[in-house]
């Protein structure tokens, strides 16, 4: 049993102002300590497939839900998807892409690789407040995942 | 004709000179002999052309080889204007004058005879068999010379012509001296006299026919020709009645090659002709080719500007995609500090982080109006059946008014359907009305009047206000991006929904105007394309 083994919310976020606020909005709903914030989509995946500096984690644990950011260094979102999908173990993690991108491609292509749910960014910081408490509560609370 | 024919006919005429039968000769009937001399009986004539050629054969025996070259070139020049003559009278003949020839002929035929009875009473006293053959086999050489010489005048072959002149002179010369061999004894004298009249009539004739050839005067020439035809006929008189006969193949033939020669003609005009029409298709086809380079270098700069038009809807999506990650930060750190650290700020201290706060939310509005209207340029127009009327309630609703408020502000009319795309259209309904109401929000009793009209090819749908209205000085203004012609504090926007507006009507293909009134409202038009979106 080590620190990550209770993470319910995995962010995948490389700006550091996105993710403080997300987590901001998560601590309001009371489930910020449950999340872990990868910084890119390398930390993401070492995360998920306990490799690297997550190699003690306990493999049979998965986060509830991945918010996901696209533009990343190193391994952006899609690849990220790509890469969880193609694991009969990681595909059934649900995954919702939060990006500042409202591309139709990105969003195409984000539900062609099988997200369970594509969210803009919301400048307004009440409506961004909002859209994140939404997205925490409904995965961890509403939602069910086959075990 | 060939060389091969002409070379057999002279060895026929050497070979066959003493077989013809007696009875191929006419035997002259002494009434229808010309006169000679007016002064003198037929009998006397002959009388006197005996006594002169027998003398004549006298003088021809001593001085024959010395007079032989000078009667051959005269009858060569002879042979050679008859060449000519013939030759023109055969062109005008084939060409143009059939009968004219044809009585030519005859008149030759005629003249010959007369001749012919005159040679044949000088000759019935000696070898007239000989004489007849010769005669016959001159008149056939020449009918078949004069074929070959016609033709290949007509093809304008000069040399070839030259030869044949030369070959018909040596024939004459050949057959001359047979003849002057045979009539040697009685008819030398009258023989060169004759010639020597012949040759100065001829030349006078040659001279009288350049002179009138030189004024071109026609049918004076034709005259002139048909009188040395006349003339010529002494020298060819025993030729022509097989020349009739012949003449009408050689005529026939004539014919043929003229129209072998027009058909030619004919032909080099039409290639000529489509050559010139070639050259004429080849001239279009380069004017044709530069309107093409005119076309494709439009299209050329249409693509670039196309390419440079997307290159700018790309910037400024992405300016504005990545100008939103720094003012989420700055309103969600300020709402941070006003949550975490309000306590510690007085008053003045709130005030200042509000103004950071809304200044921040504006420009956060300002950026996603602008990626709004950056993405109307690429997103694709669906175009549906719209019920215009419930489109237009449906963002009346929306606007949050109480129904009794709302019946009270709107008048809405007729408002014809149209085809577009929904949304859009929906995002125009909603950007005017919410206009309207905004800069009508002042009165207290405000009216906001919605109709259409319906025009041949367009529906014309317009909204009114009794708002503040605008100065139509600044009209054009009105749609352009961030132009606004109210400042923020008297009414709040971006100054971009007018522009969003025009760009979704001209995507639809349609067009957008104002009408105001500072201080009386604003009219907004805006018209669509009857039963279509671009």
């Amino acid at each position: 049993m080590t620190e990550y083994d209770d993470v319910e919310i995995l962010l995948v976020e490389d700006n550091r102002q996105d993710a403080e606020m997300t987590m901001r909005a998560l601590r309001k709903c009371k489930i910020a300590n449950k999340v872990q914030w990868a910084k890119d989509g390398v930390e993401a995946l070492n995360f998920i497939r306990c490799t690297g500096e997550f190699e003690s984690r306990n493999k049979n644990s998965f986060p509830k839900v991945i918010l996901l950011d696209l533009k990343m260094p190193r391994l952006d979102g899609l690849d990220v998807i790509r890469a969880l999908k193609a694991d009969e173990v990681t595909r059934k993690i649900p995954i919702v892409v939060m990006t500042s991108s409202n591309q139709e491609r990105d969003v195409t292509e984000s539900y062609r690789l099988g997200v369970n749910g594509y969210v803009t960014k919301p400048v307004q910081s009440a409506a961004f407040m909002e859209a994140v408490a939404n997205i925490g509560m409904f995965w961890l609370f509403v939602n069910s995942t086959p075990v | 004709m060939v060389k091969t024919d002409h070379i057999v006919s002279h060895k026929n005429v050497r070979e066959s000179s003493s077989s013809v039968a007696q009875s191929d000769l006419t035997v002259p009937d002494a009434t229808t002999v010309p006169v000679i001399r007016p002064d003198l009986t037929p009998e006397e004539t002959l009388a006197e052309l005996l006594r002169v050629n027998a003398e004549l054969e006298r003088r021809l025996n001593e001085g024959f080889e010395r007079d032989e070259i000078a009667r051959d070139e005269a009858i060569e020049e002879l042979a050679r204007t008859n060449a000519e003559l013939e030759r023109r009278l055969a062109e005008r003949t084939v060409e143009r004058d059939d009968i004219a020839r044809d009585e030519a002929v005859t008149e030759l035929a005629r003249t010959n005879a007369e001749l012919k009875q005159r040679l044949a009473q000088r000759t019935i006293e000696r070898d007239e068999i000989a004489r007849d053959e010769a005669i016959t086999e001159l008149a056939r050489t020449n009918a078949e010379l004069k074929q070959r010489l016609a033709q290949r005048t007509e093809e304008r072959d000069d040399v070839a012509r030259d030869e044949a002149l030369t070959e018909l002179a040596r024939t004459n010369a050949e057959l001359k001296q047979r003849l002057a061999e045979r009539t040697v004894e009685r008819d030398d004298v009258a023989r060169d006299e004759a010639l020597t009249e012949l040759a100065r009539t001829n030349a006078e004739l040659k001279q009288r026919l350049a002179e009138r050839t030189a004024e071109r005067d026609d049918v004076a020439r034709d005259e002139a020709l048909t009188e040395l035809a006349r003339t010529n006929a002494e020298l060819k008189q025993r030729l022509a009645e097989r020349t009739v006969e012949r003449d009408d193949i050689a005529r026939d033939e004539a014919r043929a090659e003229l129209a072998r020669t027009n058909a030619e003609l004919q032909q080099q005009l039409a290639k000529r002709t489509i050559e010139r029409d070639d050259i004429a298709r080849e001239k279009a086809n380069v004017e044709l080719l530069r309107t093409n380079m005119a076309e494709e270098q439009l299209h050329l700069h249409a693509a670039e500007l196309e390419k440079l038009n997307a290159e700018l809807e790309s910037f400024s999506y992405s300016v504005s995609h990545d100008l939103r990650s720094p003012v989420r930060a700055i309103i969600g750190y300020t709402e941070a500090v006003k949550d975490d650290y309000g306590a510690l700020l007085d008053e003045e201290g709130h005030r200042l982080l509000g103004v950071v706060h809304s200044e921040a939310s504006r420009m956060g509005d300002l950026i996603d109006d602008l990626l709004a209207f950056s993405q109307l340029g690429r997103q694709s127009i669906v175009s549906v059946p719209i019920e215009m009327i419930s489109l237009v309630e449906e963002v009346v609703t929306d606007q949050g008014l109480s129904t009794k408020r709302q019946a009270s502000i709107f008048d809405i009319g007729e408002l014809p359907d149209v085809r577009g795309d929904r949304a859009l259209l929906r995002q125009v309904w909603t950007n005017l009305i919410s206009n309207a109401l905004k800069y009508s929000s002042k009165k207290s009793d405000p009216r906001i009047r919605i109709w259409a009209i319906t025009e041949p090819t367009r529906v014309v749908y317009n909204i009114q206000d009794d708002g503040v209205g605008f100065d139509m000085a600044y009209a054009d203004k009105l749609f352009g991006v961030f132009q606004r012609l109210h400042r923020n504090e008297d009414f709040a926007g971006t100054g971009v929904g007018l522009a969003i507006v025009q760009r979704i009507v001209q995507r639809h293909g349609g067009a957008i105007w104002a009408e105001a009134k500072l201080g009386e409202g604003a009219t907004f038009s805006f018209a669509l394309p009857t039963g279509a979106a671009a």
